[in-house]
């Protein structure tokens, strides 16, 4: 009788999500023979916001190139939303791309395409026109900032809002994952604080972002997660942290 | 989906036209190797001709019977043989029947014909055609011992000549194959090249494409599109080409070696176009698939 005096009780077990992006003992070594990334561990929940930074040649394009399987990782198991990368068939890597939004340094943009067409090129790629794209374009633009440019040309605009262009299209295939590698490397510093502001909106809008910079500045103030490579190891790996170890 | 479909044939049109300076190039390599098969297919076809009609002269053995033979035993002879498997069919000649032939002969001098008058020195034969080339051997062998013919000269039978004949066409048939497959190997190679250049040229927009997530079909399309459309004018042009010289250039070679029997061929003709618009059509896709397909592994 005891026990039926005793108020019923509930436990909330949250379900143990698997991370969005999991990168396990993953070692690349090019043909050359040169070795880009030893041994990386990496567990990138959903909606998390990560800088990885690193000198010049640390590997951070690499571990970014293994994100988007423009690579194969040499030895270890990448997964991206429960997909294993090095099991991916060649045929469904374009599935796979349409999950992730990347944006370059170098933008990546169609000089001969107007702003509108640059962005919806990626629609017209990925799902074909119909009357839903004009809406689709003209949100995306908008959210970036880039209303009343849509007849310009990429040369037209300045370096940030080239880039703006770059991740409206990105955005435009409503990606669960951003990257960027090194998304402010061409821009000066007021640009890259107005890039940023736009990846954080696209953040807390449900995107995770895996931002791979050199911007020491940009690191150091937002305080968020911190993957540090160098020599092709993560050596810091800092929930709350800046570019170098002494700035936390 | 409809857009989505319309993507390829508009995309290899407009950069079909866009790059007008590459595609006439294409055009014009196709266009040369197709003259050049389309030209090696009727020379073929020719010598085929030639040799069927030798090969079927050659199927035709004379037996000369000797003139004190009597005529029934020629007769029976004649129906031994019908009954021989391997003939295919015989007839009988008659003295005054070989002589008249032999003066309608061209190639025989006209004194020499002169001479013959009021006096026949031809024999009498029985001409035997046979289903297989390869069986006159045995059959001259067969039948040179047999008591009745004419002993100078039993049969017509040149066993060299046959022989030559037989190489020849198989030389022939040989070297048609080896210049064709030529002919493919460098149209394939060249249009291939010519789509690298065009899939270089459009090596940003590729990427992109690739980067937001577009499948192989949907990059490689407008370029297959973009050979076969190539393809398909090279064709064309030769097409109509070869249909307006075809029976010009049968007349000249018959004008110039009279004794080739080529003769214009409108069926031959027709396949000959259906193959080169095939092949033309065939080769500007084989040779795109391959150019785009470097750019398509990562």
């Amino acid at each position: 009788m005891l026990t039926s005096l005793q108020p019923e009780t509930r436990f909330e077990v949250e379900p143990v999500q698997a991370p969005l992006i999991s990168f396990q003992g993953v070692s690349k070594t090019y043909p050359n023979g040169t070795q880009a990334l030893h041994a990386v561990n990496l567990a990138i929940p959903r909606q998390d916001f990560v800088f990885v930074v690193g000198p010049s040649g640390a590997g951070k394009s690499t571990l970014v190139r293994l994100l988007i399987r423009e690579e194969k990782a040499t030895i270890g198991r990448i997964y991206v939303d429960g997909q294993e990368l090095g099991r991916l068939r060649h045929r469904h890597l374009p599935f796979l791309r349409r999950k992730i939004g990347i944006v370059f340094q170098d933008y990546k943009l169609l000089p001969k395409l107007t702003v509108f067409e640059n962005v919806e090129f990626g629609l017209r790629v990925t799902r074909g026109v119909d009357r839903l794209t004009r809406a689709k374009v003209e949100e995306v633009l908008s959210i970036v900032g880039l209303q009343g440019t849509e007849r310009k040309f990429p040369d037209e605009l300045s370096g940030g809002q080239q880039q703006r262009i770059a991740i409206a299209r990105a955005l435009s295939q409503d990606p669960k994952i951003f990257v960027a590698d090194e998304p402010t490397g061409n821009l000066d510093p007021a640009t890259s604080w107005e890039i940023l502001q736009l990846l954080l909106k696209i953040n807390e809008r449900g995107a995770t972002v895996v931002m791979a910079t050199h911007n020491k500045e940009i690191v150091d103030v937002m305080r968020r997660r911190v993957v540090v490579i160098d020599g092709g190891t993560v050596v810091r790996d800092d929930a709350s942290g800046g570019y170098h170890e002494d700035a936390n | 989906m409809l857009t989505s479909a319309l993507f390829a044939p508009k995309s290899a049109l407009q950069n079909f036209w866009r790059n007008k300076g590459l595609s006439i190039f294409a055009v014009s390599v196709m266009f040369v190797v197709l003259m050049m098969t389309g030209v090696s297919l009727i020379l073929g076809h020719s010598f085929n001709q030639s040799i069927d009609s030798l090969k079927g002269k050659a199927k035709t053995i004379s037996i000369f019977i000797a003139d004190t033979t009597p005529l029934v035993n020629v007769m029976n002879l004649q129906t031994q043989l019908r009954s021989d498997p391997r003939v295919q069919s015989v007839t009988f000649v008659d003295k005054a029947s070989a002589l008249a032939k032999y003066k309608q002969d061209p190639s025989i001098p006209p004194d020499m014909i002169t001479n013959l008058e009021g006096y026949n020195p031809l024999p009498a034969s029985l001409d035997v055609d046979v289903k297989n080339i390869n069986d006159l051997d045995a059959l001259a062998n067969d039948v040179k011992s047999l008591p009745l013919l004419d002993k100078q000269g039993p049969t017509n039978y040149r066993k060299a000549v046959i022989d030559r004949v037989v190489v020849f066409s198989r030389f022939i048939a040989a070297a048609g194959v080896v210049i064709l497959v030529s002919l493919t190997g460098v149209a394939i190679f060249i249009i291939m090249m010519s789509i690298r250049t065009a899939v270089y040229v459009r090596r940003q927009e590729i990427e992109v494409m690739k980067l937001v997530g577009a499948t192989d079909w949907f990059v490689r399309g407008p370029f297959l599109l973009e050979g076969m459309l190539a393809g398909v004018i090279a064709s064309l042009a030769s097409v109509v080409l070869i249909a307006v010289g075809y029976q010009p250039f049968v007349d000249k070679v018959r004008s110039a070696v009279p004794f080739l029997p080529v003769s214009y061929d409108a069926a031959f003709l027709g396949e000959l176009c259906l193959i080169l618009a095939l092949v033309g059509i065939a080769l500007g896709a084989f040779g795109s698939w391959l150019g785009v397909r470097r750019f398509l592994q990562t």
